[in-house]
């Protein structure tokens, strides 16, 4: 293996982490239903009385898995692994990305998740100081595994609302409320 | 009797008061939802009648091929020749036929490698790597040997990307018929680094390769009376458009292989065992799955090479497609199973590496498929139904499917992998009926086969087990998705669709159930739901004809339906926005006059008053200074209201007298669409006696005003509540105004941060069965 690891290096000199994780086992594409899916939806609202945002991410399992075994290098099953939780936090924190208006950078805590068939819901939250609107949002979660990831944002602060939607390769947008949405 | 109820009617009180108007808007009151989609859909004729049938001079081509194919399991590649017989049944002369070139969306160069847009790549795998670089180096695409006449003359031929033209020495008359041959052959990919609709997996550890063989042969492309030729390139998402006909198909493989196609095999004494041959027979009357293949029997082929080549030969029958398996790794089970009286052979074969899932439900879930989807369209027609586990998550051929879940490698399985095989099978089985028997039109609209056949299979779910956790066809689970605003409407071509197992499965699939049980009634829509699958059944429906179909065969008007759910990204949000009461003024003062009086005690004191009440007041302490005023009764009853009233009663008819001392309560509901489509107003209204009663309203009530309506509830009870939609029948997107007065409504986060972080039965999939197979799941 570590004879394979230059080229990979040079190709993707500069690039932060390249080439150190080698997917051990083969991981099943779902296409479920003829179709690959490759989407992701997260549900952010602003909770005022707690000064808090609670997020709930909605992702396919098999997706998951596959971007936490190509982060650890090591096989990862949700069920099975042990400290599974803390490596979805972790790539969570890294992948999905809040700035208040005040520029700072949300960090958010595990509150736990909730698994159905092929997907899970993933809920973490953070503190927030002063406002979302007007702060900035990136997502890229699974960016660096399908080249068609499409991930949907829906936002919710009161009474207004607003979707943001991040392809494979979108940087971080800004958040704001239209009237109408 | 709105006169009457004028005349008398007081508002005496706004009991329930209203919160805060939405600070959203929708577009134009004026803007009508319920507008007729004529002006949308294409004029009716003598081919696709105004009522959603084929016409009384509907035509569609035919294509039957004879085709000779063999498989190297070396090389991995395949070589074939094939003749086409096509039958002009249209009234045009074509001077040229198109074919599709399926293969050549894996050439090098293809568009879809050149429009594919960059991944990230601050986090790359080596496996990534590779595949990256096998697709890029990949020597894939069809290679065209020949195209010939019936004559053996060569034809010239055109490729422009995935699609081939051949040029007619003569023009094809209306009703000909023109036999030309094909030669061609292909380098197969491997399924797991070159992610396709098929191809073969190699296996590691025994050596041995599976191949799962599909878009493998130049098919005509559709000549339809709608697009003309349809051959609108092959990009990889929008699926296929073909002719029905009928194959004889002969497959050369090495000696060693089993052999799954669509069809019937028809030399099973040259390519099975006697005791193979004898287990088939024992399958034809067996209630249960029969190995004709055992495990045993594959882990010896397995070790041992083989000795030469056999050809098994298979023929089909009015099917748009032929797909086929081929391994030395197939265990084989089958059982003959009767569907509404046509006796059909279930099949399923997969490697050891699908065990122990695959021979538990494989087969099962076949036969339950025809089973439910039989009863809501038409008896399954073809002999043979056929699932493979093959290198694909899940893709559908006629009679034959490739379906990719399996158990851990240690031979446990999680009941999500048990449920996502028994779910896969079903959805792929399920495509027999659409798209592989209702002909629609993949490449065009991916959701009147997806859509359609995932609402089937979420019907077939809820048949298999009571909590069978089904992701799709629920409306609670559809909300998110409806929430967002960067959707493209369901009738948007299949190549252009942002979400598609949103937007095409998702989405049509809870609409119909949605269109079911909420506003058709399960009669009324499985009625129509039937006679549009009879009635395009072997033949290529278009949107328009579901559509007026559905119209058709339950008499109720639909287009507003279509607009909101299939034309538009609006979502469901109906707002409870006020309710006001009134009641009637009996004129009676013994009545009236205590009433006013309790409503005015009943006003609480400001804090001025309160403050003041226990301040010295100067008429008690001087009690000369209070007059009349000081202790009338302005609610006490006069003799001379008393007369006034007994007048006012002799003038009454009975049937005046009886509405006016009716005691009923008038409630004003005022609803606002918040979201733009326009839904029924289902409302529970509770009381204060305990007892409440739900009013179901049809979408209609929004067609004057498709944003304020208001509707009047007439009851002797008195309301406490009004709830709208309280069995979540609509996703309704924002359940918050959804209830007057209203009432707090926990977001998904918040109701598992309620429920203390404890696993919910849902988590349980996480869990490994301990019990066996009927270990339950429980609910999602």
């Amino acid at each position: 293996m570590s004879g394979r690891r230059d080229p990979i290096r040079v190709a993707a000199r500069g690039v932060a982490a390249a080439g150190i994780c080698i997917l051990m086992v083969a991981v099943w594409p779902r296409v479920v239903a003829a179709h690959t899916f490759h989407a992701s939806l997260t549900q952010i609202e602003v909770n005022a009385s707690a000064n808090t945002v609670e997020v709930g991410i909605r992702v396919f399992v098999d997706d998951l898995e596959e971007a936490l075994t190509r982060r650890t290098g090591r096989r990862v099953r949700l069920g099975t692994t042990v400290g599974f939780d803390a490596l979805a936090l972790d790539y969570v924190s890294a992948s999905l990305g809040i700035e208040g208006a005040n520029g700072k950078r949300l960090a958010f805590s595990w509150i736990g998740r909730e698994t159905s068939v092929d997907v899970v819901w993933l809920f973490v939250e953070a503190p927030l100081n002063g406002q979302l609107d007007g702060g900035r949002l990136e997502n890229k979660l699974f960016f660096e595994l399908f080249d068609d990831q499409v991930n949907t944002v829906n936002i919710k602060d009161g009474k207004r609302r607003t979707t943001l939607t991040f392809s494979t390769g979108d940087g971080a947008k800004q958040i704001g409320f239209s009237v109408d949405s | 009797m709105i006169r009457v109820i004028a005349a008398v009617l007081v508002c005496l009180s706004s009991v329930l008061t209203a919160t805060a108007q939405s600070p959203e808007t929708v577009r134009s009151p004026r803007e009508d939802k319920f507008r007729q989609l004529e002006e949308i859909l294409p004029t009716p004729n003598t081919y696709r009648t105004a009522s959603g049938a084929p016409g009384h001079q509907y035509w569609q081509q035919r294509a039957d091929h004879v085709i000779d194919v063999e498989l190297d399991d070396a090389a991995q590649r395949i070589t074939g020749s094939e003749t086409i017989t096509y039958r002009n049944h249209s009234p045009d002369s074509l001077v040229y036929l198109w074919l599709q070139l399926d293969q050549n969306m894996l050439a090098k160069g293809s568009d879809t490698q050149l429009t594919a847009t960059a991944p990230t790549l601050d986090r790359t795998s080596f496996d990534q790597l590779d595949g990256m670089l096998t697709r890029a180096t990949f020597e894939g695409g069809h290679v065209i040997a020949s195209v010939k006449d019936a004559k053996g003359q060569p034809l010239n031929y055109t490729i422009v990307k995935t699609m081939m033209r051949v040029d007619l020495r003569e023009p094809l008359a209306p009703g000909g018929v023109v036999s030309f041959s094909v030669a061609w052959s292909y380098n197969i990919n491997n399924a797991r680094k070159v992610r396709s609709r098929s191809g073969y997996e190699y296996f590691e550890k025994d050596g041995n390769y599976l191949y799962a063989i599909a878009q493998w042969f130049p098919r005509m492309a559709p000549y339809t009376d709608a697009n003309g030729w349809q051959h609108k390139q092959f990009l990889g998402s929008g699926e296929f458009s073909l002719e029905f006909g009928d194959y004889l198909v002969r497959l050369t493989v090495p000696n060693d292989h089993v052999v799954a196609a669509t069809g019937v095999l028809q030399n099973p004494e040259a390519v099975l065992t006697a005791t193979q041959r004898q287990r088939l027979k024992i399958a034809e009357t067996a209630a249960k799955p029969v190995q004709i293949v055992t495990p045993d029997e594959v882990k010896a082929a397995e070790s041992a090479k083989p000795s030469g080549k056999k050809t098994w030969i298979f023929k089909a029958q009015n099917v748009r497609d032929f797909a086929f398996a081929s391994s030395r790794k197939f265990i084989w089970d089958a059982h003959r199973h009767d569907v509404g009286g046509n006796r059909v052979m279930a099949m399923s074969f997969y490697p050891k590496e699908g065990n122990p899932l695959w021979g538990q439900y494989s087969t099962a879930a076949i036969t339950h498929t025809l089973d439910v989807y039989s009863r809501y369209t038409f008896t399954y027609p073809y002999p043979v139904a056929i699932s493979v586990n093959a290198p694909v998550g899940g893709m559908e051929y006629p009679m034959i499917c490739f379906n990719g879940p399996r158990p851990e490698e240690d031979g446990t399985y999680s009941a999500r992998s048990k449920y996502g095989l028994i779910t896969v099978v079903i959805h792929e089985v399920g495509h027999n009926y659409f798209p592989m028997i209702v002909n629609s039109d993949e490449r065009q609209w991916t959701w009147m086969d997806e859509g359609l056949n995932t609402f089937l299979q979420y019907l077939s779910e809820r048949e298999w087990e009571e909590t069978y956790p089904s992701g799709r066809g629920e409306p609670r689970n559809i909300v998110e998705y409806m929430s967002s605003t960067d959707q493209v409407p369901i009738m948007t071509n299949s190549e252009s669709l942002l979400q598609f197992g949103n937007n095409a499965y998702a989405k049509p699939a809870t609409a119909l159930n949605i269109l079911r049980e909420t506003i058709l009634g399960r009669d009324l829509f499985d009625k129509a739901f039937k006679e549009y699958a009879r009635r395009w059944k072997f033949k290529r429906p278009m949107p328009a004809d579901f559509f007026r179909t559905m119209e058709d065969a339950s008499a109720i008007d639909l287009d507003w339906f279509w607009h909101g759910w299939f034309y538009s990204t609006d979502r469901v949000d109906i707002s409870i926005e006020r309710v006001r009461q009134f009641t009637i003024d009996t004129r009676d003062p013994d009545v009236e006059n205590p009433a006013r009086k309790a409503e005015e005690d009943a006003r609480p004191d400001s804090l001025s008053e309160q403050r003041n009440k226990a301040i010295p007041k100067a008429v008690d302490r001087d009690p000369s200074l209070k007059d009349f005023y000081n202790t009338y009764d302005r609610f006490a009853v006069t003799p001379r209201e008393r007369e006034a009233y007994a007048k006012f009663v002799a003038g009454l008819s009975p049937r005046e007298r009886e509405l006016l001392n009716s005691g009923l309560n008038f409630y004003l509901v005022e609803l606002r669409n918040v979201g733009g489509l326009v839904m029924p107003v289902l409302l529970k209204l509770e009381y204060t006696d305990g007892t409440s009663e739900e009013l179901r309203i049809p979408a209609e009530i929004w067609r004057y005003n498709s944003k304020d309506v208001s509707k009047l509830v007439m009851t002797k009870k008195e309301l406490k509540a009004i709830v709208l939609d309280p069995n979540l029948e609509t996703a309704d997107t924002d359940l918050e105004n959804n209830a007057f007065p209203r009432r707090p409504v926990k977001s998904r986060f918040q109701l598992f941060k309620q429920d203390g972080r404890q696993p919910n039965p849902m988590q349980m999939l996480e869990r490994k069965p301990e019990a066996g197979p009927n270990t339950s799941p429980g609910t999602p």
